[in-house]
Formats: C-alpha cells, structure tokens, sequence
C-alpha cells in the first residue's frame, strides 16, 4: 500500500495536466478500487498542515496544488500573473457554461452584442472549446467549456455551477421600493 | 431631461436598457420598460459611437419598446396574438440578460478562489507555438559555429556604420537591380563551377538587402523554371544550388 501511494504521488507530481483514475490504474497495473483508495488515502495525508501542497480533483482528474493559504508567498517570490477575466468575458463565459453545447449566435442573442473576439479570448486561455457543430442550417460551431475553466474557477465538475435563486434575482428590494415612490414624485414635481 | 449612463465599456442595447432598469429601480416587466422608453431612445440619439450593425440592433429593441408603450396606451384585445408572433420578447430576454449578470458575479468569486491555488510552472515547452520546433541536439561545435556566424554579422554591420558615419547628410541612391540581369549572373557562375553552390557564393561582397532579394527571386525563378535545383537542410541554413 505504502508502495502504491508513494507511486501515485509520483505520477501525479511528475504530469503537467490532471490525471484521471484511469490513467493511474492502467499505468501502475492496479484496480480501480485500490487506486481510488489509495487517491483517497493520499489525499487526506496532504490535508496535514505540515504539507504546504493538496491533491484536487477537477473532473475526476487530479493534480498537486498549492493551498490557498500560501498563495500571498507565492505570488510575492513568483511574482505569478493573476490572469482575471473582464466582466464582458465573465458574462459570455457563463452563457457557455450553463448553455453549453452553444452556438455564437445564440450566445449573441442572448448578449445583445457580437461575441466573436471574446470568444477568440477565451479559446485562447484554454477556457472553452469548439465541440463540434450543430444540426441545423449552415450546421453553425457549438462552444462549451473545459477542465482548465473548472481549475480557474474551482468547481470539481459542472455540477458545481453556482445557482441564482429567485430572491437574489430581485432588482429592487421592499424598502426601496417604499421608498422609492416618494423620490420619483418628487422628481415629477 | 437628461439621463447620462456610466458604461464601463460600450456593451450593446440590451446593456443600456439593463442598466436604464437598474438606474431606475423597476422590476423588468412589460409596464415598467414601457415607462423608460423615452429614456432608452434619448440615449440612443445621442450615442456618437453607431455604425450600421449596432445601429440595427439599437433599433430592433427600441422598435419593441415603442410597441410595449403602444401597449399599455391602447386597450389590448389581440394580446395574445401579438405575444405569439414574437417568439421571446424583450421582457425575457432582459430578464435572462438579468440571470447571468448575476451568475457572473458569483463566478468572480470563485475565480478569485480558484486563484489562490497553484499548480507546478509547466514546462517551457507548453508556452512554445505549436509551429515552432527546437532542435536541442547540438554539440559544441554547432554552438562554436553559430556564435562565430553571429560575430561575424555583428562585424560586418558594425563596420558597414562607419563607412557611412555623416549620419546627417546622407544620400539615397536609387539603384537598379534587375531581376533578368541576375538571373542571367546565376547561371553564368553556376556554369563556371563544377561544385554545388551555397546561396552566399551568389552574392557579391557589398551586397545590400535589396540585392539578396532580387537574387532569391532569381534564384526561386530558375528553380522554377527547373533550371536549378535548390536544398536547405533546416531553417536558416546554407542554401546549395545546383
């Protein structure tokens, strides 16, 4: 067992892109079981605080990052880019996520402006990708996201999207709306 | 009155009337965008960035916002009807324009989360064009040669400066290099030698920038031509014509 998760830290460590399950259990000719065992193990050892590193899982694949705890350190000595999207981007990035398989005229439909550099942006960072063509005329590129949109946002999966619910949706509250009466018959007057 | 709307960055029609909505504190309904249509196309008038394609779009909602104002001043018997014909009205489209505004706003949050983690700096080669290829064995002899082609360019720019030091004054000759004369240079030095021919035998010992072009195109013509033939073994290498 030792041997196992000392083998599994090391392929982990040594990939530059996640690494599923599969991928462990073929290379090191074991189980699925035992390996999602072991993972599991190996995991709980890194949430020690004498490790300054942890194993995440995006997408049933894994990979070693650093915890959020030393990111100040990191970004003092690394001086590592913090790449933050625009809210422009932001918003078509959510179109895709939620809509996803989506076309651009549907993302620009829904937008109300052209959407085509921010989609180059996007597909430039990696975040989304073309996922074929839809079925309909001119058989037009249908767009959705990737695991490196799950790593920049840090969702374990798709599932994970946050949900907006119908009272966060309100765009006036009740007391502004009282409020707001007497302001708008002032300005009548 | 004049409403000014502050605009990050110039975002489309449905932006302005987002942020009209906003501005104004309505809910997003038939009867409240019916009451800031006037705002809405006011606004409009007096963008000065407006080329067609916008200009169109800018048009389409504020047709259907005249049609929402015509609404609630007139008594409505074919509602229905009408609602059928449009497919999604403005009403849900601003409300869906509304749901991922605030979708985005909580996605800022985890990005600024997602963040703090770091993962391992990738190898160089990752940040390397996909087009581009190093070749990485060499010995140091390749690297001995390619440092005393670079100091011999250096050379013989540096002292291509100081025959023209009147930096001032300095005349532009207009200089007549034609590609037949060239051509016709090629083949007679290619007749005179027996051995293969490195690009560099072509050219005369001042030659300029414009003449090792019109001798690439002499060159590439015969090659054309199948007079000659040319190889270069990697990118950047000696040329050999034979």
């Amino acid at each position: 067992m030792e041997d196992l998760l000392a083998s599994i830290e090391a392929l982990i460590f040594a990939s530059d892109e996640p690494v599923s399950l599969e991928e462990i259990s073929r290379a090191l000719g074991v189980k699925f079981i035992a390996a999602r065992e072991a993972l599991d193990q190996l995991c709980t050892a890194y949430q020690d605080k004498k490790h300054g590193i942890c194993l995440k899982e995006y997408n049933g694949r894994y990979i070693f990052v650093t915890k959020p705890e030393y990111a100040s350190v990191i970004k003092e000595m690394h001086r590592k880019r913090i790449t933050r999207l625009t809210p422009a981007a932001l918003e078509t990035l959510a179109i895709i996520a939620y809509k996803q398989p989506i076309t651009r005229a549907e993302i620009e439909e829904i937008r109300g402006v052209k959407a085509e550099k921010t989609l180059l942006t996007l597909s430039k960072y990696g975040l989304i990708e073309e996922m074929g063509r839809k079925e309909s005329i001119g058989n037009p590129i249908v767009y959705g996201t990737t695991e490196k949109f799950l790593q920049h946002f840090d969702l374990e999966d798709l599932s994970c999207l946050p949900e907006v619910l119908p009272e966060d949706l309100e765009l006036v509250t009740a007391e502004e709306k009282e409020g707001d009466g007497e302001e708008n018959q002032d300005q009548a007057e | 009155m004049a409403y000014e709307l502050q605009l990050d960055s110039f975002q489309g029609p449905l932006e302005v009337l987002y942020q009209l909505v906003k501005k104004n504190r309505i809910e997003i309904s038939e009867l409240s965008l019916a009451s800031i249509a006037e705002q809405y196309i006011d606004y409009m008038q007096r963008l000065k960035e407006f080329n067609l394609e916008l200009a169109s779009e800018f048009m389409l909602i504020a047709t259907e916002l005249m049609q929402l104002k015509l609404r609630t001043l007139l008594p409505r018997e074919d509602k229905e009807e009408v609602e059928e014909e449009e497919g999604r009205n403005l009403v849900e489209r601003l409300q869906e324009y509304h749901y991922f505004k605030k979708v985005s706003e909580v996605l800022m949050g985890y990005e600024e989360r997602g963040s703090s983690y770091f993962q391992r700096a990738l190898e160089l080669e990752y940040f390397i064009d996909e087009e581009l290829e190093i070749n990485l064995e060499m010995d140091l002899s390749d690297l001995q040669e390619a440092y005393k082609q670079a100091m011999a360019a250096y050379s013989n720019r540096s002292m291509g400066e100081e025959e023209t030091v009147d930096r001032e004054w300095q005349e532009i000759k207009f200089e007549d290099i034609r590609i037949e004369d060239k051509i016709s240079f090629i083949i007679e030095k290619i007749s005179r030698s027996s051995a293969v021919l490195k690009f560099s035998d072509l050219l005369l010992d001042k030659s300029n920038r414009l003449e090792i072009v019109v001798t690439l195109l002499g060159v590439l013509e015969l090659a054309r031509l199948a007079k000659v033939s040319i190889k270069q073994e990697e990118v950047f290498s000696t040329i050999s014509i034979k």
